[in-house]
Order: C-alpha cells, then structure tokens, then sequence
C-alpha cells in the first residue's frame, strides 16, 4: 500500500469514527459524505510528512568509525555531495552536508554545488521562512556550519528536534535552541500546503558535537 | 575500425588531464572543489608549522546544552594564493565540544574573513600540499577575473 493510500484510509477511518460516535444527528447522505471528505482531508493534513523524513531516519544510527578508516555508508553520503574524503573523521570531514545530499538524492533532488559545505544548502529548492517538518535547517556561524533535517518543535517551541548526519560522529535526533537556525529551504517544486511543524514526541538527545 | 572504436571509448571513459597527469574521479572533485573555494573566499594560501590551541566557548543558550569549542590556529605562510600576501595567519574553527580538529604537516587551505579575523569556510576546505593543487592554485591565481560569491562567507 502505498504512504498516500495508507495515510487516506487512515483519515478515512478518523472520520468514519468521528461521524459514528460525536455525530449521530447528522443526516445521512450527501452531508455525510461532505463531512467525512472535510474531516478526512484534515486527518490528513495533520499526518503530512514529507518522503524523505522516512528515509532519513531509517539512516539514524549510522555512526564513523574511529581511526583511518571509514564507514561504508558514510562514503556513500560522500559520494552524494561530490566529497572527496576517505576519513569520515575529524572535524575537518564534517559529513552533514553530504548526509543531506544522499538524502535528497534517493528523491530526485540534485545537491547544490560543494553540498558538502554546510552553508551551501542555503542555495538550494526554495526558501521558506518557517520551518514545516522536513524542511532543510541551516546554522550559518562564523567559523563553521551545521545542516540538518528538522522533524518537529517543542512544546513550548523554543527548541527544535533536528535529524541530521554527523551529530556526536553519528546520524541521530538533536534538539537545538531554534535560535541557532538562521536559514530553512525546501526542495525545488516542493509544495509547502497543508504541512506544519508538529510537536515531536519521538526519541532524542541534547546537541553535543557537530562541525 | 575496431581499434580506433576502443580507443574512443577509453578516451571517454578518461578524467581530464591536468598537465599530462591523469586524475580519478574523486581527485577532479577536489581540483574542482579548491577552485570554488579559492574564488569564493576570502584567503587561500600553502600554510606550515599549524598549532593548534583548543577551549570552550561560554554556554550562551543553556536550555539546549549546547557547549562549543574554539579552535584557534596559527601557522606560517609559504605561498598566498588568494588575499593579502602574508607570512603567518591565525584563524578560528568553531565546532562542538569533542570535535577533533587536525592537519597535515603542510597543507592549502581557504578561509573567510569577517571583522578582520580569518575563520573556518567549511567542509572541503582543507587540500593537500601536493604539486598537482599547488600548480592548480597557481594557474587560478593567475586566471581573471576572479567573481567571488559575496554571500559564501556570509
């Protein structure tokens, strides 16, 4: 099944329960048919998420490996961004340019020119002003960068939950003071409608290490 | 007839040749990546001698337990190639606590400069001090005009 097929019958079903149980009086017929499309088509506004927040965070959990040699995984997310490195180490390979670019990659999307560089994604897709779950973050401050894929806030929306490669030497879910994030883009043609930024309710770990 | 078909298909299949030298793929990347670099940045120059001083940075957003570290890093200058001719720099690195920060014993390097102080430009940044990048910094250093990106360093 397919995610769009999963995510309508699953709005289907919300509203099926909600005409069943909240709303007995409502006339059957065309009305009925009217509300459940509108409550499906909420129910699935609120479960919109982009595809590629799926595949990256079946990536989570792939970490370097100390030393001279790499692992094989991250060579590919080198390989991605055009890098040439062989040491997936050190804070001179910084690698979360290069995990954003393999990302993007699996969906069609070309990375910008030296996507390795974190700073470069800000010259890819469109800008956005907000962030929506999925968009691409970017932390531009002097003396080095950060990128990564932000998959939702906090409740009191001071901090963000940000799922990205090369944080603590790994691919994991951070949180960071939003204030940090000077830049969001999307992919180019990416229609923006119907998402949000949900409140994350998943696993994470304070920021630590990242370059 | 067949002969020449071979050799038009290894021909195609060659990277570009830099002064007789053939390069892999993943070299012509990083030639590729010193010239963008070299163009976009500020300073570009063949350094020595690197040391390396390492502290922490104040916690200014304590709520997302964010430490960092500033790396600050001196070293001498045997050839500038883009930037003020000079025979030592200093320059910073910022990353967060841990981050391993080390370099070859000579190496070419690209930085931003911002209130007077040269600074880390990225990832990719950094190339070895070999012949073939020296020669390759030289002949950019020597093609005009150079159309720097103003928002590289930004």
């Amino acid at each position: 099944m397919s995610e769009f097929n999963h995510r309508f019958e699953v709005g289907l079903s919300h509203a099926l329960d909600y005409t069943t149980n909240f709303k007995p009086k409502v006339r059957r017929g065309i009305y009925d048919n009217i509300l459940i499309a509108q409550i499906a088509d909420k129910a699935l506004q609120i479960e919109k998420i982009p595809p590629w927040v799926a595949t990256a965070k079946k990536e989570i959990g792939t970490a370097e490996v100390v030393g001279a040699k790499a692992n094989p995984r991250i060579l590919e997310y080198f390989k991605s961004s055009k890098f040439w490195g062989e040491d997936d180490s050190g804070g001179a390979n910084a690698w979360c340019g290069s995990f954003t670019a393999w990302v993007m990659e699996q969906h069609n999307y070309t990375p910008p020119k030296a996507a390795y560089r974190a700073k470069s994604w800000i010259n890819f897709g469109t800008k956005i002003k907000e962030p929506i779950i999925g968009a691409i973050g970017i932390k531009s401050r002097t003396g080095g960068g950060h990128v990564a894929i932000i998959l939702g806030k906090s409740k009191d929306g001071k901090q963000y939950y940000m799922l990205g490669g090369n944080q603590g030497d790994k691919v994991c879910v951070k949180t960071y003071s939003k204030t940090v994030w000077t830049d969001w883009v999307v992919p180019p043609g990416f229609n923006t409608k119907g998402y949000t930024l949900p409140v994350y309710k998943g696993e994470a770990t304070k920021a630590g290490k990242e370059a | 007839m067949l002969m020449l078909s071979c050799l038009n298909r290894t021909s195609n299949t060659k990277q570009p040749i830099i002064n007789q030298i053939e390069i892999d793929e993943q070299t012509s990347h990083q030639l590729e990546g010193l010239e963008i670099y070299m163009r976009s940045t500020d300073f570009t120059g063949h350094i020595t001698n690197i040391k390396i001083n390492t502290q922490k940075l104040p916690d200014t957003a304590p709520d997302d337990s964010l430490i960092e570290e500033l790396h600050t890093v001196n070293a001498g200058v045997i050839e500038t190639f883009v930037g003020t001719p000079t025979n030592k720099i200093e320059f910073k690195i910022i990353t967060e606590e841990g981050e391993t920060i080390q370099f070859e014993k000579e190496i070419i390097i690209s930085l931003c400069l911002s209130n007077n102080e040269l600074s880390w430009a990225g990832s990719g940044s950094v190339f070895p001090a070999t012949s073939l990048f020296i020669q390759k910094a030289t002949k950019i250093k020597n093609s005009q005009p150079f159309n720097a990106s103003p928002d590289f360093c930004k």
